[in-house]
């Protein structure tokens, strides 16, 4: 998943938009629900993998040797890992977003500086992280 | 091939696959932010500052600073440190009331002031303007140091309306000077300045200086 970087708050203070920290509590709001969703996508397969298990060794034509059953349940285990991991980052976005809110107020005393340069250089001036 | 081994095969697979694809992510952004970082060390703000070179202010902010990630910048002290640094120092450059002269670059800034004249004619508005204002300030530094009156790190502005009630400044260099840094502040700040105005701030700026023996 991108992060946010500083450049969108760069982009937020030149953008002469009012109320930028609707902006960004909107942007921040985004980037939370697309990560929230990546975490439910995680905990879904983790969860998949032993439901489809569990239902497999229900049935009595089936039987499920050791390492099938040390194979699934490591990856649901690996899957439901990264999925938790994912979790507490996407919990911590709080602090992304007091620390974003804090610098995008200093930003702000730039705009004028900021729009001079990029009418200046042109709009996509400074725009070697999108070409990259 | 059983259902269950199928099973199994698919799962490992996914899970390798979604933890390849985490750990690259991670790696990648941490390389990235790594190099931001280290790239942002470096004095380009002060040099910007002292050349009045917009483009390489504009360039380090949106493409050095602009490249951290806001993840690294709000767990790293050392990250918030090095970006709220740049920040104060262009903030209190581009604000009328702070002193524009670093310690120890006036010899440098009476060695190139000249080149003001130069970029304004050049269209260069806001490195012209950022070094007629220095020019200004540097000269009533001195008027002040030769009157020996304590003026610390005030800006411009600061020092005109002091040297002025201290009589240091004649009223008649006083208005033509106000006028000058008032135009020079607004193009540093990054409001629009047309090249008629910035003449004329060189012109001001040269009947003032003439008066006060700073030319």
């Amino acid at each position: 998943m991108q992060d946010l970087t500083v450049r969108q708050l760069l982009d937020l203070t030149t953008a002469e938009v009012p109320n930028t920290s609707e902006h960004l509590k909107k942007a921040f709001e985004w980037h939370f629900e697309r990560s929230m969703t990546g975490v439910k996508l995680l905990f879904g397969a983790a969860g998949s993998f032993l439901v489809a298990l569990i239902a497999a060794a229900l049935k009595e034509d089936i039987d499920v040797a050791w390492w099938q059953l040390a194979v699934i349940g490591a990856s649901a285990l690996l899957t439901a890992g990264i999925g938790m991991w994912r979790y507490k980052v996407t919990r911590d976005v709080y602090r992304q977003y007091f620390a974003a809110l804090q610098l995008l107020r200093e930003l702000e005393s730039l705009g004028p500086l900021l729009r001079r340069y990029q009418s200046t250089y042109g709009v996509w001036a400074g725009s070697k992280e999108r070409e990259r | 091939m059983d259902f269950v081994s199928l099973l199994a095969i698919v799962s490992a697979l996914s899970s390798a696959a979604v933890a390849a694809f985490q750990g690259t992510i991670l790696r990648r952004t941490h390389e990235e932010a790594e190099k931001a970082l280290a790239e942002a060390r470096k004095p380009t703000v002060e040099l910007a500052l002292r050349e009045g070179d917009l483009k390489g202010l504009g360039d380090y902010f949106f493409d050095t600073l602009g490249r951290l990630p806001l993840a690294d910048y709000a767990e790293d002290t050392d990250a918030r440190r090095v970006v709220s640094d740049a920040v104060r120092n262009v903030e209190s450059f581009v604000r009328a009331d702070r002193s524009s002269v670093s310690d120890g670059s006036e010899t440098l800034i009476q060695a190139d002031a000249v080149r003001a004249e130069d970029e304004i004619a050049m269209g260069d508005l806001w490195a012209g303007l950022s070094r007629l204002r220095r020019r200004i300030e540097l000269a009533l530094r001195g008027a002040a140091r030769t009157a020996d009156i304590p003026v610390m790190r005030m800006g411009p502005s600061q020092l005109l309306r002091r040297l002025t009630a201290e009589e240091v400044v004649p009223k008649s260099a006083a208005r033509p000077l106000h006028r000058a840094i008032g135009i020079c502040n607004r193009g540093v700040h990054g409001d629009y300045v047309s090249s008629e105005e910035a003449e004329e701030a060189l012109a001001l700026a040269a009947d003032g200086l003439a008066q006060i023996g700073g030319q």
